[in-house]
């Protein structure tokens, strides 16, 4: 192999490789990237057999051939190189030599049979699964509203990751919880159906986060057996499915509540967030007492002490009260910057209670309460 | 002449403490060599009582070994829940005399009497107290040993026994220490020993005769901390950490298990009484942990072992979330050998007030059984554990189960 390639070219393509390759170490050969090249294109491969990503590079490949090496030291140098341009080039007994400018470096490859293989990047069929075309930016959203809501309970594996389903033609939705809070996006989208659903995986989702980062234009996404693809131009990012079965999120959605309250999102995260710097480390737990026209955040420490706040917040209903993980309502009120409104639903003090943020229908998060 | 900054440090250790509450509870068993210890072929001595250890036998020996040394020994299973409940009776007494109470194990603690001897007079008298006590309130032996660190406290509990007490004065620490044999000094294995004899080192005396440099160099920074154990500096304190840091239950299996389904059994038959344990005291634990010897022999009595651990987002008192959990666990570590004894702990502890409520259906069933477990408590309390069992209770019970540990993670 002997090709020469754009740092910033090559540079994108690592960088996409750094939150996919295996960190854990069981297999050595997945801490490595594939680095494929034929005729002008540069293809960067990584996986940890969980998630896999492919990246296109342009570059000009005098002799074409196929290497791996390790794919954070590669990442490293690449980055630090004081250069504009690469030249990666194999040698005898496995050695890549990396040149950048007057700098050198030589990289022991291993042998690329070992690399998995991850499914070629051929279109997927009508029949073998299903493909759709959404905007990068909607697909965005929609993963940062819900992925911070899925659960991290290793016994509890359908919880690991993000439900994706149509109930009905032209609309999709997605759905994460860990038992204690559960998040619900909605969107309608022409010419989009996903039946029946499926449990996208955590990790998968991170990196799907990472490659939409600030794109423009549609992704496609597919699902083909039992994996999922986003796909942009020159990127492919793959996951396996989580298999087992959801939780049937539509029973825990309340669908009315009995106490609303109307309040700014950025007063209440500021006091949830000095309020709990006072509670329990373990459960989090602050009070939310209501009385028309005020909302006070209290918690109390017997170890360290006590804190209380209070906001203006627009309720006239009776005065109540109720506890919650600090943690859960401020997860909540920090996705996409803390600004604009948000309504809080509560029923009594051992129901769910439901908020929503700046009055979109299309979006619910139900957290259940603490006894405190 | 005691400095002021001198500590008095008690060493307190009940007399083989099982055999003995045997002895106590059946008169039968007094004068006679009694052993408590799984009763199968393959469990191991537990504790021996004074006339069996006579006969050469030990703690942590292989029970068959036992029974040829002794043929006419009584064999005990052992009742785990009734030593833990002397545990706490003798604790109970403990903390009577000193606020610092470090507790070793069900029957050992450290206790720091700097203070307390200021208030309660000579330590020896105190001592003399303390064991008359015990005797008195559990007709238990207690010997105890009393220097200024912890090391030499320990090394005089062990020369008073038993029902015995000695007093090492702190200019007496050096003498003391300088005949006996290096193994004293906790942490010096067969390994150690070996390679001290090689420097010509037997005794602690000896120990003191080599330069520091020496030793630093043969043992590492460890010789360094060997070098101070022998002029009798041990720095350690008394912790007073009375509260367990994990609650655990094991059993040797009386044949080696290879069935998943009786593992499965044993898990959960540990599961549940470490909940019970859990919900008794108030707590909740977050870590999961399970242990697994293999039936492998590696020789020497030993077997390979195998932990495993999580973590659960919560912390949980539920029998069933723990064998869930340990199930997991299970599954992960795939023993393709038979096991010959399974464990479970649950550590990383937390208290018990500030309850997360569920969402889902799956939760609001553990809500279910947490109250279905608080009602199990409540009658089990009132009419013994016979009462009420959960069913398919598994035909092994745990046997001589581990008790609570204390300082250890």
């Amino acid at each position: 192999m002997d090709l020469w390639v754009e740092k910033s070219e090559f540079i994108q393509g690592l960088y996409l490789t750094q939150g996919v390759v295996e960190k854990r170490n069981t297999l050595p050969i997945l801490a490595n990237v594939l680095i494929e090249s034929t005729g002008n294109e540069i293809v960067l491969t990584a996986t940890d057999l969980e998630v896999g990503i492919r990246r296109t590079c342009k570059g000009k490949i005098s002799r074409s051939g196929t290497v791996t090496l390790n794919a954070r030291k590669l990442y490293e140098i690449v980055r630090e190189l004081p250069a504009d341009d690469l030249i990666l080039r194999s040698g005898e007994g496995g050695w890549v030599e990396v040149i950048g400018g007057k700098s050198r470096y030589r990289m022991v490859s291993m042998d690329p049979k070992e690399f998995p293989s991850i499914p070629a990047s051929t279109p997927v069929a009508k029949k073998a699964g299903v493909a759709m075309t959404l905007s990068a930016g909607v697909l965005a959203e929609m993963i940062e509203k819900t992925l911070f809501a899925v659960s991290s309970d290793e016994t509890r594996l359908s919880l690991g990751g993000v439900f994706i389903e149509s109930i009905e033609k032209n609309q999709i939705r997605m759905v994460a919880t860990d038992g204690h809070r559960l998040a619900f996006v909605e969107r309608q989208i022409a010419g989009i159906e996903l039946r029946p659903g499926v449990i996208l995986p955590r990790k998968g989702l991170v990196e799907a986060k990472r490659l939409l980062e600030g794109s423009e234009g549609d992704v496609t996404f597919s699902i083909a057996g039992n994996l999922a693809r986003v796909e942009r131009s020159g990127v492919e990012l793959f996951m396996r499915l989580i298999e087992g079965e959801f939780p049937d999120y539509r029973q825990v959605i309340p669908k009315e509540s009995k106490r609303r309250v109307r309040v700014d999102r950025e007063p209440l995260f500021g006091a949830l967030h000095r309020v709990a710097i006072l509670s329990s480390e373990r459960s989090r737990g602050v009070k939310l007492r209501l009385q028309p026209g005020t909302l006070e955040v209290v918690t109390t420490n017997p170890d360290i002490g006590e804190a209380m706040e209070e906001i203006e917040v627009d309720y006239t209903g009776d005065e109540f009260s109720i506890g919650f993980n600090a943690r859960y309502l401020l997860d909540v009120l920090g996705i996409a910057g803390v600004t604009g409104t948000v309504e809080i639903g509560l029923t009594d003090e051992v129901s769910p209670g439901i908020v929503r943020i700046d009055d979109d229908e299309g979006y619910s998060y139900v957290v259940m309460p603490m006894r405190l | 002449m005691r400095s002021p900054s001198a500590r008095t440090i008690f060493h307190a250790d009940m007399d083989a403490f099982f055999a003995a509450v045997e002895q106590r509870d059946d008169p039968a068993l007094r004068g006679r060599p009694v052993i408590v210890g799984g009763r199968s072929a393959r469990g191991v001595v537990a504790a021996a009582s004074y006339e069996a250890r006579v006969f050469g036998i030990h703690s942590a020996m292989p029970t068959v070994h036992a029974r040829r040394l002794c043929p006419d020994a009584v064999f005990v299973a052992g009742d785990m829940r009734k030593y833990r409940r002397e545990s706490r009776r003798i604790f109970a007494i403990f903390d009577r005399y000193s606020p610092t109470v470090e507790a070793l194990s069900l029957d050992e603690a450290f206790l720091d009497m700097t203070g307390s001897t200021r208030l309660l007079g000579d330590p020896v008298a105190v001592a003399t107290r303390l064991r008359a006590e015990v005797r008195a309130e559990t007709g238990l032996a207690v010997s105890v040993g009393i220097a200024p660190v912890k090391m030499v406290a320990k090394i005089a509990s062990d020369l008073a026994k038993p029902d015995g007490l000695l007093a090492v004065a702190p200019d007496e620490v050096c003498a003391f220490l300088a005949p006996l044999p290096v193994g004293r000094i906790f942490g010096v294995g067969p390994v150690a020993r070996a390679r001290l004899t090689t420097l010509g080192i037997a005794t602690i005396g000896d120990l003191r005769t080599i330069p520091e440099a020496r030793l630093a160099a043969a043992l590492g920074v460890w010789g360094v901390e060997l070098a101070c154990l022998a002029r009798g500096e041990d720095a350690r304190a008394v912790a007073a950490d009375r509260e367990a840091k994990s609650y655990g239950e094991e059993q040797t299996f009386t044949r080696d298990v290879e069935s998943r389904e009786r593992l499965c059994e044993a898990i959960r038959a540990h599961a549940e009484a470490i909940a019970r344990r859990l919900r008794r005291d108030h707590v909740r634990g977050r870590r999961v942990t399970l242990k697994l010897k293999l039936a492998r022999a590696l020789g020497g009595g030993r077997y390979p072992l195998v932990t495993r651990a999580l973590t659960l987002p919560d912390a949980t008192d539920d029998g069933a979330a723990i064998a869930a959990a340990a199930r997991t666990l299970l599954v992960r570590a795939t023993p393709h050998d038979a096991i010959r004894l399974l464990g479970v702990a649950v550590s990383r502890l937390e208290s018990a007030a500030g309850e997360q409520m569920g969402l889902l259906a799956t939760d609001r069933d553990a809500a279910r059984r947490a109250r279905l477990n608080r009602a199990v408590d409540t009658i089990q309390a009132r009419y013994g554990d016979a009462a009420l069992r959960r069913g398919a209770a598994p035909a092994e019970r745990a046997g001589l189960s581990q008790g609570i540990k204390r300082g250890e993670d």
